[in-house]
């Protein structure tokens, strides 16, 4: 005979049901800590940015170059040197990045995938400083230098490339994920279709990935633009900058602006708004990264094949 | 090939089984009334007319009822191979039982409609040995389904030939006998004879169906 | 009762005319089976004593079938039998996979297709697949159909080509309307004849399908079979299946295989090859009989 259900037997163990509200209630608040602290950290952004923007002359943000200490704080010298050694990583990591990614996602035996992925994994891990003294010893030396007989120690082309190598592994192993998840169906309908292995990539896989790929695009981007420490070594120019296009002069870029501030390095005494005008790039960066996302992400929303 | 120990379709088999045995009941039913009716013409017992009768009428019973589980089994299991076979052999086998059945009716209502049969020794004799050998014929049939031997069916036509000597001879005898039966008894004789003929050939088909079951083929064909 | 009217109407509703010979000829819808296939029809593929190995794994053994032009040869047999990796090896599929090796022979028009000079991707072009699942590009509808033809460079006009092979693969009248909409807002045995009408875009002259309705509710099944029975007049198919219904609706010809479980590997291998009539009322060999009166343990 089996016993009659009651209403208690559902009702479950309290002792269970406080345990399960007290994990949440733990969770919850790990989540409302960080989204506090972003706050906090934009609270101290726009407020030390809005400081510096009412007191500063609005002429003195549009000059010959960024000397911050003497008063001239020209914010295209920052964007272009940004820009441009952002520019040289990429145009160094996408063609790199997502050959490699094909290669491994779609021609490597397993076996070279094996020992390959870990190696470029490995790569994403050296600590940027390694890069940046790489960038200095070698890249600069090595490789600009020989190409280009007059060019200075110092370069934005050694802190582009020296970027490049940076991100690479980031655009490398975010696409290869992203073509990896391509189910396999999709490319046994084009071979069956009589497609080769470089059409079935071209027009199948990258297609289907792409959403996966411009995503690491874009994440390699960012890291391009937020990389200090790099740039901070082999792009020279540390106490301050003139305004140039020319990648085989040093520059500053934002990131490296604020790096220079906020240690001193720049060891230049003087005006005293410099400090504030540390947080007005901080915010500009900022709303950079946070224009490049959305961009991408309705770019991605447009353009991506859903599988 | 898999190991074979489980069975997948116990269920489907047992259900097969019971229709084979159940084939085999009816067959028995029908082959006792068919017996009963050879008995109650030649021996003249027009009390037993309404027996003979009603037996018929669960013979038609279960023939309907396996009828329609036939069906059901060829529309749920969507048999195929021997299992098709045998369920197609079926309704031709139910259907030559159910005639027999029919025709063992027939045989009394002959009897129904005469005063009663000459009691002349030779004519009796002629149509109790027909009786006798129809029934023997029909029950190689019963015994083709309950053991599935297909060499029944396959030599069945000739053994069938023993009735049809009979039934030529009681047809003769008939013949030279008419005048004293008299034209109803002769047609009587006649119609009798031509069922147990009939009978005896359902039991020839249906050892045939047996072999088709079996061997994918009628006796004869291919 | 409303179906019993239904049943004698549909009874009826087949025309029947007296012919100048007297006798009586009788029309009516075409029957969706096999019927009884020609011998005289061409042998288009042999299959000549082929084994598949992955690596060691001896997957099939031996098989030789002889697939004639237009038909339907249908190949059934439990999981792991290898009748899919046969399947395979038509086409080179199996090519993809490394370790996979195929020995003996199979000519196609008579030629090896696994000659020293025969590329698989002319193969595939020729010889067409549709598989299991249905896998369409996460394209439009234009681009699924028209993906195989432009990388085979083809010359004529798209609109049209599209067009005939979405008519084809009875697809057409559904999606005339929403040629650019992706392929995956198709119900999914809208899908499958998507990917039938985007195999038969390359105009092979055989079509492989692998367990193409396995995915697919039992309307959509039917509608698959429907089709495979039209493609017949112009395509050679030669189909796995788990359904031995669908084999026995569909096909010409069935081959029946069955797998050897012995030295710890197991090797599938052909049972028996016939006209898909005879195989199913009367198998000639007793392991047949068991399967598909699903008596096999």
């Amino acid at each position: 005979m089996t016993p009659t259900l009651t209403i208690e037997a559902l009702a479950g163990d309290p002792k269970r049901r406080r345990k399960e509200r007290r994990v949440r209630t733990l969770f919850a608040s790990a989540g409302m800590v960080s989204i506090a602290v972003s706050i906090l950290i934009m609270v101290a952004l726009i407020g030390e940015a809005w400081a510096f923007i009412s007191q500063v002359e609005l002429a003195s943000l549009f000059t010959f170059g960024w000397f911050p200490r003497r008063g001239f704080y020209d914010i295209p010298t920052l964007i272009v040197a940004t820009t441009l050694i952002a520019g040289i990583g990429m145009i160094v990591a996408v063609p790199l990045g997502l050959g490699t990614a094909s290669y491994l996602a779609e021609y490597a035996s397993p076996r070279a995938r094996r020992w390959l992925k870990p190696t470029i994994e490995l790569l994403a891990g050296v600590p940027s400083v390694v890069l940046g003294f790489w960038a200095l010893t070698f890249i600069s030396p090595e490789f600009v230098q020989r190409l280009f007989s007059a060019a200075p120690p110092f370069t934005m082309m050694a802190a582009g490339l020296g970027v490049g190598v940076l991100i690479t592994p980031l655009v490398a192993t975010v696409s290869e994920d992203a073509m990896r998840a391509v189910p396999i169906d999709l490319r046994l309908a084009s071979y069956g279709l009589g497609a080769n292995r470089s059409v079935t990539v071209r027009k199948v896989v990258v297609p289907a990935a792409l959403s996966g790929i411009v995503a690491s695009l874009i994440l390699a981007l960012s890291r391009a633009i937020g990389e200090t420490m790099i740039v901070f070594m082999a792009a020279g120019a540390v106490g301050g900058a003139l305004r140039t296009a020319n990648p085989l002069e040093p520059g500053q870029t934002m990131t490296a602006a604020i790096a220079a501030l906020a240690t001193g390095s720049d060891q230049v005494a003087g005006e005293g708004l410099a400090f504030q005008s540390l947080f007005f790039v901080g915010l500009l960066l900022f709303l950079i990264t946070l224009v490049l996302n959305s961009v991408s992400n309705r770019f991605v929303r447009k353009y991506r094949e859903r599988y | 090939m898999e190991p074979h120990d489980a069975d997948l379709r116990h269920h489907y088999d047992s259900e097969l089984e019971e229709i084979r045995a159940s084939l085999v009941d009816l067959g028995t039913m029908a082959l006792s009334n068919i017996r009963h009716a050879g008995i109650v013409f030649s021996e003249n017992r027009p009390e037993e007319i309404e027996t003979v009768r009603n037996a018929d009428i669960p013979i038609n019973a279960k023939y309907t009822e396996l009828e329609a589980r036939v069906f059901e089994i060829l529309a749920l299991q969507q048999p195929v191979a021997s299992d098709l076979r045998f369920l197609v052999a079926s309704t031709r086998i139910l259907y030559e039982l159910e005639r027999s059945g029919d025709l063992a009716v027939n045989v009394v209502k002959a009897l129904a409609r005469l005063d009663g049969i000459p009691t002349d020794a030779s004519i009796h004799s002629a149509v109790s040995q027909l009786a006798e050998a129809s029934a023997a014929m029909f029950t190689r049939g019963i015994e083709a389904i309950a053991t599935l031997d297909p060499e029944i069916g396959m030599g069945a036509e000739l053994e069938d030939e023993a009735t049809d000597h009979l039934t030529a001879s009681l047809y003769k005898l008939v013949t030279l006998n008419q005048d004293e039966l008299g034209l109803e008894t002769a047609v009587a004789l006649f119609r009798i004879g031509r069922y147990f003929e009939r009978i005896a050939d359902h039991g020839v088909n249906i050892a045939e169906n047996v072999t088709f079951v079996v061997t994918a083929q009628f006796p004869g064909e291919g | 009762m409303a179906n019993n009217i239904q049943t004698a109407h549909r009874a009826t509703a087949v025309p029947m005319k007296l012919n100048e010979a007297g006798s009586i000829a009788v029309s009516g819808p075409k029957r969706v089976t096999g019927g009884t296939p020609d011998d005289s029809n061409r042998v288009i593929l042999e299959l000549d004593a082929v084994d598949v190995f992955y690596g060691d794994f001896h997957a099939v053994d031996s098989v030789t079938i002889p697939i004639r032009e237009k038909e339907i040869t249908a190949l059934i047999g439990p999981s792991g039998c290898g009748k899919s990796s046969v399947l395979r090896s038509i086409n080179r599929m199996n090519d993809l996979i490394d370790t996979a090796r195929v020995e003996g022979s199979i000519r196609y028009h008579g030629v090896d297709l696994y000659g020293p000079t025969v590329d698989p991707v002319e193969v595939r072009r020729r010889i067409g697949m549709v598989f299991q699942k249905p896998n369409p590009f996460p394209k439009s509808i234009y681009e699924n159909v028209s993906f195989g033809p432009k990388i085979a460079k083809y010359g004529g006009n798209m609109d049209d080509l599209v067009e005939e092979s979405l008519r084809r693969a009875a697809l057409w009248d559904e999606v005339k309307d929403k040629l650019e909409q992706s392929a995956y807002a198709l119900s999914g045995g809208q899908q499958q004849r998507l990917c039938i009408a985007r195999a038969i875009a390359t105009s092979p002259d055989v079509v492989l399908m692998d367990e193409p309705a396995s995915s697919l509710d039992p309307i959509a099944t039917l509608r698959i079979e429907e089709l495979m029975f039209d493609l017949k007049q112009q395509y050679t198919i030669v189909i796995v299946t788990h359904n031995m219904q669908q084999a026995a609706r569909v096909s010409d010809r069935t081959a029946f295989f069955s797998v050897d479980v012995s030295g710890g590997q197991r090797t599938g291998h052909l049972v028996e090859f016939s006209k898909t009539t005879e195989l199913f009322t009367n198998p000639r060999e007793s392991q047949t009989e068991d399967y598909i009166t699903g008596r096999f343990g």
